[in-house]
């Protein structure tokens, strides 16, 4: 049998998907709930495969959304798909979320700019945002700089430059002086998590990955976290 | 029948492959004391990325040293509570993944039912007899730095817990107490070290006493009472008394312990008392049992008592052959009780 498929997995944004994707064709999909039911994400596997009438022995890879995103989430997914890429075994590549959210933000933008900068921003919590500037390409999302992690003012950051700015929260997120206003050089779109398109477009630059020691992306250390720890006595 | 286990509810990435005889046919730890000790106590954020990074590894050595590939398994046990829940999470979703690749039954193992388990494991290493069917009905003391538990266990998946702590386990206590004093951390080990040379009635530390003579246990109170006398102490007073001071309030936790354990099996009489979880390591705590009269004591080794894959896998190859089986939504659940994990067989 011939192997093709790939099987897609975000859950490291609080609206995940699996899906199954064979060329550029998204097979079947499921969407995800994180926040309530980060359990079924292996059921949701089973369920694309059935519902594209495929079996894993026609699974060529596995494309994981390895983070940033909610450290849990993040670790849920990367669990399932080292879990099943040494068994069947199969290829595991990863994308970053950034990566995912800029490409299903490009994807499925109004406005679709044929240049210029598109960029990915995340909620870090403590009012904090994971930002990634990328640009467009020949048709495609090209990165320009690595992923920060700024405070508030990476609503200035972006605006800086202007474009396309795919955020995968919703506007409530935004701080109050840092709203979207008219007139405004930046196009902002809100609430953009991974699509299974998204993910499959970003996996043409996707990172070859070994599951014996792939880990998420966290980009928040354990020593910038802890290293003023709170252990009661 | 041999079944993989997987073992990931605190701080050590464990798999192991067991046969229905209980015979151990491999055992990985990985431990991650290293990246707690900075902290002094285990961070679970570092815990869950730790199983994270290591799991897959863990499993695959344990297969290797089993000489099996993982179609060759009969089922997958994993530990779905209690403990800390962003790391059984790990060992959960990594089991279900695994489960459903190579379609291998996948079994639900209560961590603490694992620890009793372990009184039942043969190693081929070692020359202690482990118990058998016939021991029923047992009492169990599953005593470790996350649990203080006396359980009573008439047959094979039977719990009826006696007492359990208020409040601190009893590592906790020791673990808690060595950090105080600044001896490090895990404080089991450390504090057993210090006070191996010790006199354990330098101090007498008070006890808590329940009035219902019931076996429930609490340490916070003897943790207090330690660091308030420490405090009352010049530093050239602590300085020259340290292994007395150690010695005497390992002695009052472990008496504690073994005091409860010792009037249960005189009140209930079962056939034999084993004493499992971390802490079972102690000599000290041994030493106690010592006057236990008719009741046979046993005691795991050493490497079964702390938390092990082992263990988990074969509570898990008792659970298949009755046919339990978990379904692919399985979930890790942080407070399951022993209790719950009761069958009705
Ligand atoms: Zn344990």
């Amino acid at each position: 049998m011939l192997r093709q498929a790939f099987l897609l997995i975000n859950t490291a944004t609080v609206s995940g998907v699996v899906g199954l994707a064979r060329g550029d064709e998204v097979l079947a999909q499921a969407s995800l709930q994180l926040a309530t039911a980060s359990n079924t994400v292996v059921a949701a596997v089973d369920q694309v495969l059935v519902e594209a009438g495929c079996t894993l022995d026609e699974v060529a890879g596995i494309v994981l959304v390895k983070g940033p995103g909610t450290f849990t989430g993040s670790r849920v997914g990367a669990s399932i798909a080292k879990a099943i890429a040494y068994v069947v075994p199969c290829s595991l590549l990863s994308v970053t979320t950034l990566e995912a959210v800029a490409w299903s933000g490009f994807l499925t933008s109004t406005t679709q700019a044929t240049d210029g900068p598109v960029w990915a921003l995340l909620d870090a919590r403590r009012h904090e945002f994971y930002v990634q500037e990328f640009s467009v390409r020949n048709g495609a999302i090209v990165s320009q700089a690595d992923a920060v992690c700024l405070g508030p003012g990476a609503f200035d950051t972006v605006r800086d430059v202007g474009g396309l700015a795919t955020c995968a929260f919703s506007p409530a997120a935004v701080p109050e002086n840092q709203r979207p206003h008219e007139r405004e050089n930046v196009v902002w779109s809100f609430d953009v998590y991974p699509s299974c398109a998204g993910i499959l477009a970003a996996s043409a630059g996707a990172r070859s990955e070994d599951p014996f020691t792939l880990e998420p992306l966290y980009l928040r250390s354990t020593e910038e976290l802890f290293d003023h720890p709170k252990v009661a006595l | 029948m041999r079944i993989l286990g997987i073992e990931t509810s605190c701080d050590d990435t464990a798999a192991a492959v067991v046969d229905d005889t209980g015979l151990v046919l491999s055992s990985v730890i990985s431990s991650q004391d290293a990246f707690h000790r900075k902290y002094d106590g285990i961070v679970p954020e570092i815990a869950s990325r730790r199983h994270t990074a290591t799991i897959i590894a863990s499993v695959d050595e344990a297969l290797l040293q089993a000489g099996m590939r993982i179609r060759d398994v009969d089922g997958i046990a994993v530990t779905c509570g209690p403990g800390l829940i962003g790391s059984l999470l790990v060992g959960v979703e990594t089991a279900k993944g695994l489960a459903y690749a190579s379609g291998k039954p996948l079994i639900p193992v209560n961590h603490l039912e694992g620890h009793v388990m372990a009184s039942f494991l043969r190693d081929p290493a070692s020359d202690l007899q482990p118990l058998t069917a016939d021991d029923f009905p047992l009492l169990a003391l599953i005593v470790s730095g996350g649990h203080t538990e006396l359980v009573y266990v008439d047959r094979w998946h039977h719990y009826r817990v006696l007492g359990a702590t208020r409040d601190d386990a009893a590592g906790e206590t020791l673990d808690k107490f060595a950090k105080y004093l600044g001896l490090g951390y895990p404080g089991g080990p450390v504090v057993q070290k210090i006070g191996a040379t010790g006199d354990p009635s330098y101090h007498s530390f008070p006890r808590v006493t329940f009035s219902r003579g019931g076996y429930e246990f609490s340490f916070s109170g003897l943790k207090t009472a330690g660091i308030n006398y420490v405090k009352s102490l010049t530093s050239e007073e602590l300085k020259a008394h340290l292994p007395d001071i150690v010695a005497s309030f390992e002695s009052a936790v472990v008496g504690e312990l073994a005091g409860k354990s010792l009037r249960a099996a005189h009140n209930l009489s079962p056939r034999t008392l084993t004493v499992v979880g971390g802490v079972a390591a102690n000599k000290r705590l041994r030493d106690n049992f010592a006057r236990a009269g008719d009741v046979r004591v046993y005691f795991p080794p050493m490497k079964y008592c702390t938390d092990n894959g082992a263990m988990i896998a074969y509570a898990g190859t008792r659970r298949a052959m009755l046919g339990v089986r978990a379904a692919i939504d399985l979930d890790a659940c942080s407070s399951l009780g022993i209790e719950d994990s009761s069958l009705n067989t």
